[in-house]
């Protein structure tokens, strides 16, 4: 099969960046111009991907398996399937809008665009990779440049944001990078190889050793997604990031965990999963009323829009701990759909949050403030704008039509026979998630107009493409969202099959 | 004979080299023109390595030898170090040569000390007998204290060397003592009659510990290990920037190769259980070295307690040698990355600082602006130092976790932890540099001067930072191939 693909997607944007490099700083559009035109050919080729993956089958496609570093037995092993498809689909994409919606960077422009399209091989990296040392590198180096574009580019506290960003994630990774040696060591023939390693189940015997593998990966994920209590990183980078930034983190860099634990925890660790699932549901229910109730208490609109990013993601992760949990049988049921839940609120996420992070960048762009009780009456001064935050906010609640309610949807149908009373408390989310929302919307678009927006220009055409994808994306997902689910299903159902063989 | 001879070669060959090096300083005076002591000096030193990296690569010690009986060891971990040694002093040699520019100072001299100086660890890497480690213990520490003490008109560089010399005379009596002790023992002073002796009729415990703690004292003051370390600090601030260079890679490298050799041949864990004692000190060195780190404002200085930090993570696997196979040629690895990130983390400090006349890593702000490919190549330089990928310092630091994992004790677990908590204070005061290089708005923005020739150390230091990671195999295959071939004596 076309084994290059994969390659090609990963390192092209590096390429660019390279690229790039070499262009004289004063020659800005140019620069501008190039990188948007080397995320294209990603962007094509996830297209192609997509197109061409054998969703029947589920299983990894495209892969390249060549030797690396033959003493440890460290593959250059990349392959995709139905998990990972749609999350490099939703990287590449994201990243091409950025690149679009940060034209009127003034500032060091050479070295932001290099570092977008730096980041953006780090991120596809994380979900081409098959082999663990592989993955632990490209997991690593995306963190780097999002450090940089938050250090340099962003707001008042941005040095502050940008160290404890880096420094939290790190917690996380290097807790991994132990759990991943530990793999290698307890599989025979040693192997990094993560189908190998799941097919192994390492540490099987040994459940002491599993749960202190399991609690590795665990705190690398979760501080990623992140969950209570390990969030408190994310306001401060969301709110300090320069509006692209915020939208990379919110729609790609938050899924890295949630897609970890369910490329890696799920089918590698079954028993440990299995036993620790109910405390995985308890920090899920929390992070979803926890993220409502704050985000509601917010007075910067950016703030809001990070806070519901964990109540967002709180949903993904009682999705994956209903599917941690299901012992087999009649519960296979519940838990395939309840991990194409997780994985469709990714997706989602990913689309709406990205938008509103857009939204409250073009609205600070024109008055420098995020302050909502700054705000008032914009609907009647910006009437596109405001259509356009209505729509998203509207999606971002669960309004049944688009994305985001088909997604949370199916999180609680999967969920709900698992783990009935744990669902039925993230329901109160569901209702304060209305609420800061529409109460958002008041404040921002009704009421009325503070005279000192009396001149504000309406959102511009270039923003206005950056938007679109998104929203017909949303409406697309919202209305036939088996175009993701037949994606997701194959994979889900081995993964499913998987672990449940081996945890009963 | 013959062939002692040939074992011989890199020292004969640094030794005349060294002598003859005195006279083409001589004859070259003048501060312009060619530069022949500078390029003389490479070629000694190249000339010196052809022949290591024979013995190493032809199998010539395939399983390991000796000759002048017993005192001069030709085996893997010797030439390993050798490799080091002389890659490491060409590098400070190319830094000298720019730092040296401004500063009227005898050049002679100073290219023969520093091939002394690499004799002096050459040898000592080989030496398999204590007072042949004494004696070119003491070689080395006389070059050392020259060699910082160099800038005479500077009272800083003064300060060092006396701080130098002070610290090292009580940690070499020191030393010699517990020398002294293990002679009174054994009646020998060979290391692998020492092992012998010690197996047949086992020694008094509490003597023993104490003559170990001795030596610890010695080969724990050449790596900067807590509580030995007091001189860096001083020491790495004072010295002209390329002789610090020089002590924080060479001379850390020529304390490890000793300790590696006396505690793995002659006082093994089977004579004396030393694992605990190293782990205690590895967990405090390390701790110690990266929280003093944080609050540095001089960059010499903080690489002084950075350096401290990564002699920590060596002796985490010097610990793991006795339970673990990989231990032993993760140290290794670890070093050779070690050695390429930080003579590059020192060429940048040693261009920067002398154009901008300061050590303040404040006076770094907005370096981006002002040296690009400086900045750049000193972030990466810095990732590789935290051990963050895509770096050589990356697979250096996995390595040696995997050696602590791989033996299973549950105490070399419990000092990895350790050593990932370091990783992350580390990351914090690392990421202080690449702060002020790149978010911290410059006071002045005229571009700072970048000679090709620290262009090219930079350049090559970056190179092989990345290439050890990314072309990992034949990197790996000479560490284990060295510690291989020490397994044989």
């Amino acid at each position: 099969m076309n084994s290059w693909i994969l390659t090609a997607i990963t390192f092209l944007p590096l390429l660019g960046a390279l690229v790039i490099l070499f262009i004289p700083k004063a020659k800005e559009s140019a620069i501008k111009w190039t990188a948007l035109i080397w995320s294209l050919p990603p962007f094509a080729l996830s297209v192609m991907l997509w197109v061409g993956y054998l969703k029947s089958s589920g299983g990894y496609q495209y892969v390249v398996n060549i030797p690396w570093i033959r003493l440890l037995n460290i593959n250059y092993y990349l392959g995709v399937d139905g998990i990972s498809v749609p999350m490099i689909f939703l990287s590449t994409l994201l990243t091409t809008i950025c690149i679009i919606y940060s034209w009127n960077i003034k500032e060091r422009v050479k070295e932001y665009f290099a570092l977008f399209l730096f980041l953006e091989t780090g991120m596809l990296g994380v979900f081409t990779s098959l082999d663990l040392f592989l993955f632990y590198i490209f997991w690593e180096i995306s963190l780097v440049p999002m450090y940089f574009i938050i250090g340099v580019w962003g707001g008042p506290r941005k040095e502050y944001a940008a160290i404890k960003f880096f420094l939290y994630t790190l917690v996380g990774s290097v807790a991994m990078l132990l759990a991943i040696i530990g793999v290698y060591f307890y599989t025979s023939p040693h192997t990094f190889s993560i189908p190998e390693a799941v097919a192994q189940l390492p540490f099987s015997k040994n459940f002491m050793l599993q749960s202190l593998a399991f609690w590795a990966f665990f705190l690398a994920f979760a501080i990623k997604v992140p969950m209570w209590p390990f969030h408190t990183w994310l306001p401060d980078a969301h709110v300090e990031a320069p509006t692209a930034g915020s939208v990379i983190l919110a729609g790609v860099l938050l899924k890295l965990g949630g897609y970890g634990f369910i490329r890696i925890l799920i089918p590698m660790l079954p028993m440990a999963a299995q036993k620790y699932s109910f405390m995985l549901a308890v920090l899920a229910v929390i992070s979803i009323i926890y993220g409502a109730l704050v985000a509601m208490a917010q007075k910067d609109m950016k703030k809001l829009i990070a806070y519901s990013s964990v109540n967002h993601m709180g949903y993904v992760m009682l999705g994956i701990a209903a599917a941690c949990a299901a012992t087999g049988g009649l519960q296979l049921n519940d838990k395939a759909m309840a991990l194409n839940g997780a994985m469709l609120q990714m997706f989602s996420h990913g689309l709406i949050t990205g938008g509103l992070f857009l939204l409250v960048g073009v609205i600070y762009d024109r008055t420098h403030t995020r302050d909502l009780s700054q705000f008032g009456g914009l609907g009647a001064k910006l009437p596109v704008y405001g259509g356009l935050l209505a729509f998203m906010a509207f999606a971002s609640l669960g309004l049944p039509g688009l994305a985001g309610f088909v997604s949370e949807f199916f999180v609680f149908r999967g969920a709900l026979p698992i783990y009935t009373v744990m669902t039925g408390l993230a329901c109160i989310g569901i209702v304060v998630n209305a609420a800061y929302l529409l109460w958002m919307l008041q404040r921002v678009l009704l009421g009325p107009l503070n005279p000192r927006w009396a001149e504000l220009p309406d959102i511009n055409r270039r923003e206005v493409i950056s938007l679109m994808p998104l929203v017909i994306l949303t409406i697309l997902v919202g209305v036939v969202p088996a175009v993701l689910l037949t994606m997701f299903n194959g994979s889900v159902s081995r993964i499913v099959g998987m672990a449940v063989g081996a945890g009963g | 004979m013959n062939f002692s001879l040939f074992y011989l070669s890199p020292e004969l060959i640094l030794a005349l080299g060294g002598i003859a090096a005195l006279f083409v300083g001589l004859a070259s005076k003048s501060r312009k023109g060619f530069p022949w002591p500078e390029v003389f000096c490479l070629l000694v030193l190249a000339a010196a390595l052809v022949p290591t990296i024979a013995m190493l690569t032809m199998g010539r010690v395939t399983s390991g030898t000796s000759i002048f009986g017993g005192i001069f060891a030709v085996d893997g971990l010797a030439m390993f170090f050798k490799i080091v040694a002389l890659i490491s002093t060409g590098i400070v040699t190319l830094i000298s040569t720019d730092f040296f520019r401004r500063i009227r100072f005898h050049r002679g001299e100073y290219y023969a000390l520093l091939i002394f100086a690499t004799l002096a660890i050459t040898t000592l890497a080989a030496s398999a007998d204590l007072i042949m480690i004494y004696l070119t213990l003491e070689f080395l520490s006389l070059t050392s204290y020259i060699l910082a003490g160099y800038l005479k008109q500077d009272t800083k560089s003064n300060e060092a060397a006396v701080k130098y010399f002070l610290y090292g005379s009580i940690a070499s009596a020191v030393m010699i003592y517990g020398m002294s002790l293990i002679y009174g023992l054994t009646g020998t002073t060979n290391i692998v009659e020492i092992a012998s002796t010690f197996k047949v009729n086992p020694a008094s415990y509490s003597l023993l510990y104490l003559a170990v703690v001795m030596l610890l004292a010695g080969f724990g003051y050449k790596i900067a290990m807590v509580p030995f370390h007091q001189w860096s600090p001083d020491v790495y601030e004072g010295a002209p920037t390329p002789v610090t260079a020089f002590l924080s890679v060479g001379s850390k490298a020529a304390g490890f190769a000793v300790l590696i050799r006396v505690f793995a041949t002659g006082i093994s864990t089977a004579i004396l259980d030393w694992a605990g004692l190293i782990m205690v000190l590895s967990a405090v060195t390390m701790t110690v070295g990266n929280l003093v780190a944080i609050p540095q404002t001089n960059i010499k200085r903080m690489l002084a307690y950075s350096s401290i930090g990564q002699a920590g993570y060596l002796l985490l696997g010097v610990a793991a040698m006795a339970y673990s196979s990989i231990a032993l040629p993760s140290v290794l690895l670890y070093i050779f990355a070690y050695t390429f990130t930080n003579l590059g983390a020192f060429a940048v400090v040693s261009m920067i600082s002398t154009r901008i006349k300061s050590d303040y890593i404040r006076d770094y702000a907005g370096l981006i602006r002002r040296a690009p490919a400086a900045a750049v190549a000193m972030v990466f330089f810095m990732l590789s130092l935290a051990g963050i990928p895509p770096t050589a310092g990356f697979l250096g630091k996995f390595y040696i976790f995997a050696a602590a994992i791989q033996s299973g004790n549950s105490w070399l677990l419990a000092l990895t932890i350790v050593a990932i908590i370091n990783t992350i204070i580390s990351v914090y005061y690392y990421m202080n540099v690449v702060r002020y290089m790149f978010f911290v708005k410059a006071k002045r923005i005229e571009p700072i001067e970048q000679p090709g020739i620290m262009n090219f150390v930079i350049g090559m230091t970056f190179a092989m930072t990345i290439i050890i990671l990314v072309y990992a195999g034949p990197f790996i295959s000479m560490a284990h191939i060295s510690s291989g071939m020490f397994k044989g004596i």
